[in-house]
């Protein structure tokens, strides 16, 4: 066989998988309950007590505002508030966005430890989009309560135009949820002593 | 048939496939490929309920089962709409509406984009990923979904 042949061949033939694998590339497990979606669900939802759904879902809010996210959309009909955060990599820090930062460096995943202190004092270190969902609903039941889920998503970029993603991911880290329900906790106290900030 | 031919109809087959994925931007808003009938049918399924702020919720919560973030819901439209990352982003929108007097429509349809490797979004028209909603769907209703045609 003509040795340039061969060549050629394997180069289209590489093409044709090329553009095959381009078309249908779904993943076949992308809208497949996971083995344990119960785990999930415990790790991201707390119900708290003596709160209707409304305040839940505004002290919630209120939690993501103090970690300096911007809410983006709600419907509280269906008890929903979604927001997203921008960090931006070794930016220099003023006095309030310090105290945020550290706060939220607490919040991040621990993929990086050594990095954490380092970031939390200088800023993340690679530029990123937090998006954040909420989801509150009133518990059955005579006494009053309700639960409130949080899931939470990142894009992580290589520059600050935001031009190569290098990451797109669940934030999954029980860390996260923990000290966001911590926070909660006083938050949602706080809710229903009215007249407080 | 030739080597020199033979080339030349895989390099066609080449061209013609990286065609089917690349359509011309003007009128690609109307082209959604694959058979319309055939498509609305894989993305819909009815529910025997009328309650439809319950299902909008159990779309809410079956969404975050599923690894959503859910960027916007309106009780009023019924609609929900969210973005699952996981290496890969899809991004799915669901209504539900009325069907009659004694059922709900329940419609989903997604899109798929690796934005890592900078692969565009395509819209999803295989079966299985709407029929593992459904089930999922199902499960938390405690209703069947039931086909439409």
């Amino acid at each position: 066989m003509n040795p340039l042949f061969s060549l050629n061949h394997l180069g289209l033939t590489a093409g044709l998988l090329f553009a095959l694998a381009g078309c249908n590339s779904v993943p076949a497990d992308a809208l497949k309950l996971g083995p344990a979606p119960m785990a999930n669900r415990n790790m991201q939802t707390r119900t708290f007590d003596d709160i209707k759904e409304p305040e839940l879902l505004a002290a919630s809010a209120g939690v993501l505002q103090d970690l300096g996210f911007t809410l983006d959309e709600g419907d509280s009909k269906l008890g929903l508030v979604s927001a997203s955060r921008s960090l931006t990599s070794r930016r220099s820090l003023n006095g309030g966005e310090v105290a945020k930062d550290i706060a939220w460096a607490v919040l991040l995943p621990t993929i990086r430890i050594p990095y954490m202190l380092y970031d939390a004092a200088t800023g993340v270190k690679e530029p990123q989009v937090v998006r954040v969902s909420l989801v509150a609903s009133a518990t059955a039941g005579t006494a009053p309560a309700a639960s409130v889920r949080v899931t939470a998503q990142r894009v992580v970029y290589k520059d600050e135009r935001h031009t190569k993603v290098t990451a797109v991911e669940p934030l999954n880290d029980p860390k996260f949820y923990e000290e966001f329900f911590n926070r909660l906790s006083k938050s949602a106290f706080l809710e229903k002593q009215k007249d407080v900030l | 048939m030739s080597s020199k031919s033979l080339l030349f109809a895989a390099a066609v087959a080449n061209v013609a496939l990286l065609a089917g994925c690349f359509t011309p931007p003007a009128l690609a808003v109307f082209d959604a490929g694959g058979s319309q009938v055939q498509l609305r049918s894989f993305q819909t399924r009815a529910f025997d309920t009328t309650d439809r702020e319950k299902a909008l919720r159990t779309v809410i919560a079956t969404m975050q089962d599923l690894g959503f973030v859910i960027s916007k819901a309106d009780a009023g439209l019924g609609t929900v709409s969210g973005t699952k990352l996981a290496d890969y982003e899809l991004r799915m929108s669901v209504t539900v509406r009325p069907r009659g007097n004694t059922q709900l429509l329940v419609r989903a349809n997604a899109q798929y984009s690796d934005p890592r490797r900078n692969v565009a979004a395509i819209a999803i028209e295989d079966p299985a990923p709407y029929r593992d909603f459904f089930s999922a769907l199902s499960k938390s209703m405690f209703l069947e979904a039931q086909q439409v045609d």
